[in-house]
């Protein structure tokens, strides 16, 4: 079990299905257990794409 | 960094619309597996933003509203009975069964409890050996690792006083169903990104490639469901149909494969019949015969229970994306969230709570 932080509210949470989680790691919490690891490097990856999605030129396009 | 509020900015939002209307060039129907995602749609106003020729197909991924009736009776059965505990997820208590709901048993003298985890059903059982506890244990892949440890967890501190109503369904055979029906109307799939979690992706693979559709694993914020279109979209204009994971801080590909091992120790596959949509063959998982002291519907013998659907609810035509909550007679009028006819007016993933609590909301700006 460990102490997870739900944005100001903490609850005990069970860490049998995420033995790697460690103090400061995120987990998606379902029903009282951990399911999965938050992978912070992804979700960098992923906000950094929809960024660039804003650069991209669009080719214009004539209306209907 | 919470990785929750960065998931719904309205600049990075604006970009993937703006990326949705550029490459959709023909109409495209996408379909949301999950209850979230629909909260996440309907809350956020998505389907509204994005181009009329995309349009959002609401799915049967509620557990709450998928419940069988005949389970919820099943329930109120237990739940009645003298010395009997039963404990519950808070949503599942407003349910309208046959007759009856949670809430009334509780009303009538039956001892109710809403639980935060099936973890918290074992310790009640510890503390009143005199009763018996049982708890209700609902829901997909994702709520089934719970169910499944609290049976190991009771088995293990040798509680006798405790079993499980289970009533799982998977989403596979519901994605099955869905693009094996006649009136198939669906071009790709947004999957549920915390099932995924759970149960991996490459079962997918085989359906994207039967069917020839695009299924994208999604999360549940905002900026997740924008990039799950898109990457369908992208798919579909391009003539393309295999799984993208679009949920990579999450899902890994070959799941949780700690918790694939306990569920498939504990639970077999099952028929299941889905409330409002029928039964759906190897649809659900119960619990495996060397378990069934720890099966409620053994121990009470209820299994006998069944049911009939009420004709005026149409939330089977809802779940599978034929018709929108507005199109029902009963939306609105004999069918509220106070007075629920069917179960998805009732679950907060319902999609007929969420279209009814956004017509209360615009009404409300209105004034």
């Amino acid at each position: 079990m460990g102490l997870v932080d739900f944005g100001g509210a903490t609850r005990r949470i069970c860490l049998v299905y995420t033995p790697d989680a460690a103090l400061g790691d995120y987990v998606i919490v379902h029903a009282g257990f951990a399911i999965s690891m938050l992978d912070q490097d992804a979700a960098a990856e992923s906000l950094a794409l929809f960024e660039e999605l804003g650069f991209v030129e669009l080719p214009t396009r004539s209306q209907p | 960094m919470r990785f929750v509020d960065e998931f719904s900015d309205p600049g990075l939002a604006a970009n993937l619309l703006r990326t949705i209307e550029d490459i959709a060039t023909q109409p495209w129907r996408i379909m949301e597996v999950c209850g979230g995602q629909t909260h996440t749609i309907i809350s956020n106003g998505i389907d509204q933003l994005l181009p009329a020729h995309v349009t959002l197909v609401h799915g049967p991924g509620c557990p709450v509203c998928v419940t069988p009736l005949e389970m919820i009776d099943r329930a109120l059965a237990i739940a009645a009975m003298t010395d009997v505990i039963f404990c519950s997820f808070g949503d599942m208590l407003r349910v309208p069964g046959t007759n009856s709901d949670l809430y009334k048993v509780r009303a009538g003298g039956g001892d109710v409890r809403v639980v935060y985890s099936p973890l918290d059903a074992v310790t009640i059982a510890e503390q009143n050996p005199d009763n018996h506890v049982v708890f209700f244990g609902v829901g997909f892949e994702t709520t089934a690792p719970a169910n499944a440890m609290a049976v190991r967890a009771a088995q293990q501190r040798g509680i006798k006083n405790f079993s499980v109503l289970i009533s799982h369904v998977l989403v596979p055979p519901a994605i099955e169903a869905i693009m094996s029906a006649p009136e198939r109307r669906v071009d790709a799939f947004l999957a549920a990104g915390h099932v995924c979690a759970v149960m991996g992706t490459t079962t997918y693979q085989a359906l994207a490639d039967t069917h020839q559709i695009p299924i994208v694993v999604t999360g549940f914020e905002a900026l997740d469901v924008l990039d799950g279109i898109r990457r369908c979209v992208r798919q579909l204009e391009g003539g393309r149909f295999t799984v993208e994971n679009a949920y990579s801080r999450v899902v890994q590909s070959d799941g949780n494969t700690i918790a694939q091992d306990l569920l498939h120790d504990m639970f077999e596959v099952t028929d299941r019949p889905w409330r409002g949509i029928g039964t759906i063959p190897s649809s659900g998982w119960r619990l495996r015969e060397e378990y069934a002291s720890f099966d409620a519907e053994r121990r009470f013998g209820v299994g006998h229970i069944t049911a009939e659907e009420s004709p005026l609810c149409r939330a089977g035509e809802v779940l599978q994306g034929f018709i929108k909550p507005t199109e029902c007679e009963a939306f609105g009028t004999t069918c509220t969230p106070r007075t629920p006819l069917g179960a998805p007016m009732v679950s907060t993933e319902g999609a007929c709570a969420a279209y009814h609590h956004r017509g209360t909301v615009a009404q409300d700006a209105a004034r």
